[in-house]
C-alpha cells in the first residue's frame, strides 16, 4: 500500500504537482527540477517563469567577473530565457506569469528581445508579468513597454518597476482593460499628468492600485517632471492604493479598505482627499505634517481598524479615540510630548523612537489583551532616560516587548556615573531585545544597569553584531550570574532590589552541562544578526 | 421513492462507502464541496450508497470533518493548524491524494500548502525521499542541473 502511494504521488497530474510547485519559494521550486527526469519535466511546465540576471550571473562580490565573461554570460542568459518561451509557445503551454528582473550593470540586453518575450508571453496566456529594470543612475534611456502588456485580455497583473515608459497613445483606445485587476508602478514614466487617471479609468474592475515615484513628460518642452496629481473615482471595487510621491490626491472609493499614503518628501505640501472612502479599515501614512488629521479627518473613517503613522509631524500632544481601532503604531513622529490612547479594542501598539524625547503614553481604556511593543534607537548619552520613559507608559501592565539599539556616536570615553536609585519596580515585560550596544567596554556596567533597572524581562536576545559584540553578552551574562549568586549590582541595600528573587538564568541554545559560558560562546559559530536568548526564572 | 432512515429530518445524509468496505455518512452539503461525490449522486442518485475505491476508511472520516466545519463556515487558521499538527507526513500525503481524487478543491488547496510548508527549505535528498523519487539522472547530468540552478541551493536546512 505504502509503494503504491508512493508511486501515485510522484505520477500525478503535472497540473497537480504545479499546484504545490507554486505554493513553494521559488528557490525551493527551482530545486526540484534536480529530484528525477519526471520532475524535470514537470518542472519544464511549470507556468510560473521567473527570470533574474542577478542569479543566472551567479556573482559574487568575492569573486568579480571579467567583462567578456559578463558578456557570455548575459547572452546566455537571453538565450535561455528565449528558449524557454519559444518551449512554451511551440507546445502550446499556458504561461501564468512572466517575472523578468533585469540589473544593467550586469550587461547590456536589448530592449527587442525584451518586447519578443513580453509579446511571447502573451501568446501564450500569461497572466501576471512582473518586471523590473535596475539601471545605474545616469543612463534614463526609458524602454517603452510593448501594449500588448496592457491590452492582453489574460492579463490580471502588472507590476513595473524602473525606467520603463508606457506609451500615452493607446490610452485613448476606446475599449476597456477589463481582466486587470493589479496595477504596480514605480519609477515608471507615463505620458502627461493626466496619463494615469486616463489608465485607471479604462480599468473598471481593478482593485489594487501602487503608484510610487512616477514621472511624466512635462507639456511644456517635453522634460521629465514628477508626477503631480492623482484622481480616482468610478471604480466599483477598488481595495487597496499604495500611493508614494504624488502631492495632490483625491479618491473617492467606498470600497476601498486599504489605503498608504507618503508625499514627496518630508515635510512638502501636499492635499489628500479620501473622506468619500467611508469603509477605509486600514491606513498608513508616512512623512505626512499635520495638526488636523487625528481630530478632523480621522474620525470620519468609523470602521478604521489598523492605523501606521511614520515619520510623520503632528501636534505635540494627540488624542486617539476609537472603538474599533485594534492595531496602532507609531513610528519616528517626532516632537511629540503627550499620546493619549481611548481605546478599549486595541489588541496591538507599536512605538519607534529615539530615546532623546520620549512622550509619555497613556491609555484610558484598554482590553486585557492589548500588547505593547516599543523599539528605541537611542544614543548612549540618553540611555539614562529609558526607565522614565518606561515608566511614563501608563497602566504599566501592558508593556509587552522592548527592542533597543544602543550607538555611541558622541563617542564617549569613559564610564559616566549613573544616578541607579531603584525606587520603584521597574517594569515587568516579556522579551527584551538588544540589537546593537556600544563597543566600549568601560560602558557595558552602566549600560546594563540602566537595563535591568528599567525592566524585568522574561527573556533577554542580544544580537551578534560583529567580533566584539561576543564581549557584552559574556558581560551581560556575567552579570546576571553574580546577581543569582547573590551579589546584586543595586546601589541601595535597604530598599529591596527586585533582582534579587532572580533563582535561574537558562541559555535558549543547545549548551553543554559541562562546558563554561565563556568557552561555548567563543566556540559559538554565529551567523550576523543572529541572537543568542536567556530565559530568566524569578 | 425509498425514505432514508436518518435520524436529522432538517438535512440529508448521503453514504460513502470506502474502498475497504466501511460506510460513512455524511451531510448533503458536505458532499455538495467533493465534486467527484457530486456527480456520482448524479448519475446514481442519493439513495445509493456511492462507492468510493481509491479512498479508504483510515482517511476518509479526516476529510468529512474537515468539511462538516466548512459547511458551518467555522474554518479558521486555528482550526486548519490544529488539523495538521499532529499528522505526518505519510498522511497529508495520503489525504491530499483523497482529496484530489474526490475533487474536493478547499482541502486539495489547503494540504497542498500543507505539504510546501513541510518541503520549505529542505535538501534535494529529502524531497527525493517525501515522494518515493529514483534519481535517474547519471552525477554528470546532477551537477550539470545543479550548477546552472547553483542560486537555489543556498539557505537549505540539515536533513534530520
Amino acid at each position: 500500500m505504502e509503494e503504491l502511494d508512493q508511486d501515485r504521488l510522484s505520477s500525478l497530474a503535472k497540473i497537480i504537482l504545479h499546484c504545490i510547485l507554486s505554493k513553494l519559494p521559488e528557490k525551493d521550486a527551482t530545486r526540484t527540477s534536480v529530484l528525477s527526469k519526471a520532475w524535470l519535466d514537470t518542472w519544464y511546465t511549470f507556468p510560473i517563469l521567473s527570470f533574474s540576471t542577478s542569479k543566472f550571473m551567479g556573482m559574487s562580490p568575492l569573486q568579480p567577473m571579467e567583462d567578456s565573461e559578463k558578456m557570455r554570460k548575459m547572452l546566455g542568459f537571453c538565450d535561455y530565457v528565449k528558449k524557454t518561451i519559444l518551449r512554451f509557445r511551440d507546445q502550446s503551454l499556458t504561461i501564468k506569469e512572466f517575472k523578468l528582473h533585469v540589473n544593467s550593470e550586469l550587461g547590456h540586453i536589448s530592449k527587442e528581445d525584451v518586447d519578443i518575450w513580453i509579446k511571447l508571453a502573451c501568446e501564450c496566456g500569461v497572466e501576471v508579468i512582473d518586471y523590473s529594470q535596475y539601471i545605474p543612475v545616469g543612463r534614463c534611456r526609458y524602454h517603452v513597454l510593448p501594449i500588448c502588456a496592457i491590452e492582453a485580455k489574460s492579463i490580471t497583473k502588472l507590476v513595473l518597476k524602473g525606467y520603463i515608459k508606457i506609451d500615452p497613445t493607446f490610452i485613448n483606445h476606446s475599449f476597456m482593460f477589463t481582466s486587470l485587476r493589479v496595477l504596480s508602478l514605480q519609477q515608471v514614466l507615463l505620458g502627461d499628468q493626466h496619463a494615469i487617471d486616463q489608465l485607471i479609468s479604462f480599468c473598471p474592475l481593478i482593485e489594487s492600485i501602487t503608484l510610487r515615484c512616477c514621472f511624466v513628460i512635462g507639456s511644456g518642452d517635453g522634460t521629465m517632471e514628477k508626477l503631480k496629481s492623482l484622481s480616482i473615482s468610478g471604480i466599483q471595487k477598488l481595495e487597496s492604493v499604495d500611493v508614494v510621491g504624488i502631492n495632490d490626491v483625491s479618491i473617492d472609493a467606498p470600497s476601498l479598505e486599504t489605503l498608504c499614503y507618503s508625499p514627496n518628501y518630508f515635510a512638502a505640501p501636499f492635499k489628500i482627499d479620501f473622506d468619500r472612502c467611508k469603509n477605509l479599515k486600514e491606513l498608513c501614512m508616512l512623512y505626512v505634517t499635520t495638526s488636523t488629521f487625528l481630530t478632523e479627518q480621522f474620525p470620519k473613517f468609523p470602521f478604521l481598524e489598523i492605523l501606521k503613522l511614520s515619520y510623520c509631524k503632528m501636534s505635540e500632544r494627540i488624542n486617539i479615540s476609537s472603538v474599533r481601532l485594534k492595531v496602532l503604531e507609531l513610528s519616528n513622529c517626532s516632537n511629540l510630548k503627550e499620546v493619549n490612547i481611548d481605546a478599549p479594542n486595541l489588541l496591538s501598539f507599536g512605538y519607534i523612537g529615539h530615546g532623546a524625547s520620549e512622550p509619555t503614553i497613556s491609555f484610558l481604556r484598554n482590553s486585557s489583551q492589548l500588547e505593547v511593543n516599543i523599539g528605541i534607537h537611542v544614543d548612549y548619552v540618553y540611555l539614562c532616560n529609558l526607565r522614565k520613559f518606561m515608566q511614563n507608559i501608563k497602566p504599566n501592565n501592558v508593556l509587552t516587548s522592548l527592542a533597543l539599539s544602543i550607538s555611541n556616536m558622541s563617542n564617549v570615553d569613559a564610564f559616566d556615573p549613573v544616578a541607579s536609585h531603584v525606587s520603584f519596580t521597574p517594569t515587568s515585560i516579556k522579551h527584551l531585545t538588544i540589537s546593537h550596544f556600544p563597543e566600549n567596554k568601560y560602558l557595558f556596567s552602566s549600560v546594563v544597569k540602566i537595563l535591568l533597572a528599567s525592566c524585568c524581562p522574561e527573556t533577554i536576545s542580544l544580537r551578534v553584531i560583529n567580533s566584539g559584540g561576543k564581549e557584552f553578552i559574556e558581560f551581560f551574562y556575567e552579570m546576571l550570574m553574580r546577581r543569582k549568586e547573590g551579589e546584586c549590582f543595586c546601589s541601595f541595600h535597604d530598599t529591596k532590589c527586585w533582582w534579587h528573587d532572580l533563582k535561574d538564568v537558562k541559555v535558549t541554545m543547545k549548551m553543554d552541562e559541562n562546558v563554561d559560558f565563556k568557552t561555548f560562546l567563543e566556540s559559538l559559530d554565529l551567523a550576523p544578526y543572529e541572537s543568542i536568548s536567556f530565559r530568566l526564572d524569578f | 421513492m425509498a425514505q432514508e432512515a436518518s435520524s436529522s429530518t432538517s438535512s440529508k445524509t448521503i453514504s460513502l462507502k470506502t474502498g475497504d468496505g466501511e460506510i460513512f455518512e455524511i451531510e448533503a452539503s458536505a458532499a455538495k464541496q467533493m465534486k467527484t461525490v457530486q456527480r456520482l449522486i448524479d448519475d446514481l442518485g442519493d439513495d445509493i450508497t456511492i462507492p468510493l475505491h481509491n479512498v479508504f476508511s483510515k482517511e476518509l472520516p479526516k476529510i468529512i470533518e474537515y468539511y462538516k466545519k466548512d459547511i458551518t463556515g467555522e474554518i479558521t487558521k486555528d482550526f486548519e493548524a490544529e488539523f495538521v499538527k499532529d499528522l505526518n507526513d505519510d498522511e497529508v500525503k495520503v489525504l491530499f491524494l483523497a482529496a484530489n481524487y474526490l475533487d474536493a478543491n478547499k482541502l486539495f488547496e489547503f494540504l497542498s500548502q500543507n505539504i510546501a510548508d513541510r518541503l520549505e527549505s529542505k535538501s534535494v535528498e529529502y524531497v527525493r525521499k517525501y515522494f518515493g523519487v529514483e534519481n535517474d539522472f547519471t552525477p554528470e547530468e546532477e551537477s550539470k542541473l545543479r550548477e546552472e540552478r547553483a542560486w537555489s541551493f543556498r539557505g537549505i536546512k540539515e536533513d534530520e
